[in-house]
């Protein structure tokens, strides 16, 4: 599913922050993504989620090169996408059910067609009594459950999430860790940028990709 | 299945007829007020200049339907100097294309030389001409070179003067100030031009993270961008007009309470009065509104594409 071939990431002059990155992906995994700070996590997630264009390497997307592929086709590429920003990216000036059913929007989809499965999802996060509150009065557990419910509501095939858990209390963590593993059995593939180690011991079975001094390592695991 | 939440509407519970982007910002207002002001000003620029030009061909058809009968005394006695006069005056009134005939009494003549020669008694010794003014048919003037060859011909010592000279100078200064109006408005619709683009590229550029979130959550290019223009179009219209009708309201106010008559009379033609000048400045008005709505959408366009084209640039 996610193929890297010797990618390499420099933001302008600087630095390497990626250096020959290889790793593959196959559909259905579920693997962390791990290291300290600053070591190119979210770097690599945006290579990812087609947010940045590598500086070098071979990046293969559901079996496409990303570098061949049309400006146009991106965004029903980005569809089959859902990303969790660690800082969440919601919009301030749409409601909590609106901003969970902005993918269904902007793929043309009418609101009688997913109102219904909007509510039921934002309930199953635990925000269904919040679905007209806007985000700014959203404590940042309720911020962070209604990104990844705006990430999961298109029924990505990959998810990508930054730090999920950064904002919530280890119950609400471990509720999410769930989530995620019941999602992946569900058959989408997920990787989970984190830093959060009694998150990586809550799911043994999830491959560990580490990334140090921009260097991918990758430990064997199965899927969950 | 849980509970809607209140609020919603038959047609659906989110972005019914609404646009994705916020409504209302602190820059979407800038560039509103900026866009209000720029076009109140063009639409000035240009209720002044029609104004002047209006002002400026009252005067010309003044001087031009003006001309003078000129009778030099000459050697004979003033009674035959009246005859000539007379003799002037019967042929003009029995010339076609002529509204007005009227002799100038000697103390009117003193008065239109005193300027020039004092009040001392040095008039009563110079020959002074006999004036007769002509005011012609501003619609079917009579031929004044014609008429100054039958004049001179049937009266010794006459003639007729249009005032070419004074008149052409005149028509060469007031095309001058025509076209410095021009140039004034040019200038203002210039500036309210790169205004109103550089206030809708901020105002865009604020809504960068909107675009971006819309982007990365699968939304085309062509969606974004439609979103961008229907704000732009919307605000862009709605200020430009508002600028217009606040340009319209001064010009309005000006007929009725001016202290000058001339002002209360060029801005009540201008606006109700002279059928052609009035259509000739709402034309104008709307190609101003036009054309700021269009520049702000232009720009913004081009900044929402400036904007999604970087979004997966290389690191």
């Amino acid at each position: 599913m996610i193929r890297f071939e010797n990618v390499g990431v420099r933001y302008g002059n600087g630095p390497e922050i990626l250096r020959d990155v290889s790793f593959e992906l196959e559909e259905g995994s579920f693997a962390f993504l791990t290291g300290p700070s600053g070591a190119g996590k979210t770097t690599l997630l945006r290579l990812m989620y087609l947010g940045l264009r590598p500086t070098r390497g071979l990046i293969h997307m559901f079996g496409e090169d990303i570098a061949t592929l049309p400006r146009h086709r991106f965004p029903d590429m980005r569809r089959r996408i859902g990303v969790v920003f660690q800082d969440f990216r919601l919009l301030d000036h749409l409601t909590t059910f609106e901003n969970v059913a902005l993918p269904l929007f902007v793929d043309g989809k009418r609101s009688s067609e997913y109102a219904d499965d909007v509510m039921e999802l934002l309930a199953w996060v635990g925000l269904g009594d919040h679905a007209n509150a806007y985000p700014p009065v959203l404590s940042g557990g309720e911020k962070q459950r209604a990104a990844i419910a705006r990430a999961i509501v298109g029924k990505p095939r990959l998810l990508l999430a930054d730090e999920p858990t950064g904002n919530v209390d280890p119950a609400l963590a471990r509720r999410l860790l769930r989530l995620f593993v019941e999602l992946n059995r569900l058959g989408t593939t997920i990787v989970i940028a984190t830093h959060d180690h009694q998150l990586l011991n809550a799911a043994p079975q999830a491959r560990i990709m580490t990334i140090h001094d921009g260097r991918l390592t990758m430990t064997a695991g199965g899927t969950p | 299945m849980s509970a809607r939440p209140t609020g919603w509407g038959r047609a659906g519970p989110v972005f019914a007829g609404r646009n994705i982007l916020p409504r209302a910002h602190a820059p979407l207002r800038t560039f509103m007020v900026a866009m209000t002001v720029m076009c109140f000003l063009a639409a000035m620029a240009a209720g002044g200049m029609f104004m002047t030009w209006q002002a400026i061909d009252t005067w010309k058809a003044g001087v031009v339907s003006e001309a003078t009968a000129q009778i030099m005394p000459l050697d004979d006695s003033p009674e035959d100097v009246q005859k000539r006069v007379d003799e002037v005056v019967r042929l003009l009134r029995g010339t076609e294309g002529i509204r007005r005939v009227r002799v100038l009494s000697m103390e009117e003549n003193r008065d239109l030389l005193k300027p020039w020669l004092g009040q001392f008694g040095l008039l009563d010794d110079l020959p002074v001409p006999r004036l007769v003014a002509i005011t012609l048919d501003r619609k079917n003037p009579a031929n004044i070179e014609a008429l100054d060859g039958l004049i001179r011909v049937k009266v010794r010592g006459a003639r007729v003067d249009a005032h070419g000279h004074w008149v052409l100078q005149l028509s060469d200064m007031a095309r001058t100030a025509g076209w410095l109006g021009v140039a004034i408005l040019a200038g203002i619709a210039l500036a309210a031009a790169i205004l109103v683009a550089w206030a809708a590229r901020a105002a865009l550029e604020s809504n960068r993270e909107t675009i971006e979130v819309l982007h990365l959550v699968g939304a085309r290019d062509r969606f974004i961008a439609r979103q961008v223009e229907k704000r732009f179009l919307r605000a862009g219209f709605l200020s430009a007009l508002a600028g217009v009708v606040v340009a319209f309201l001064i010009f309005a106010l000006l007929a009725f309470v001016a202290p000058s008559d001339g002002i209360r009379e060029g801005a009540w033609n201008m606006l109700f009065g002279d059928r052609r000048l009035a259509l000739r400045t709402y034309a104008a008005w709307a190609v101003i509104v036009v054309a700021a709505t269009t520049i702000s959408l232009a720009s913004a366009r081009t900044a929402v594409i400036r904007i999604l084209q970087n979004m997966f640039r290389q690191g």
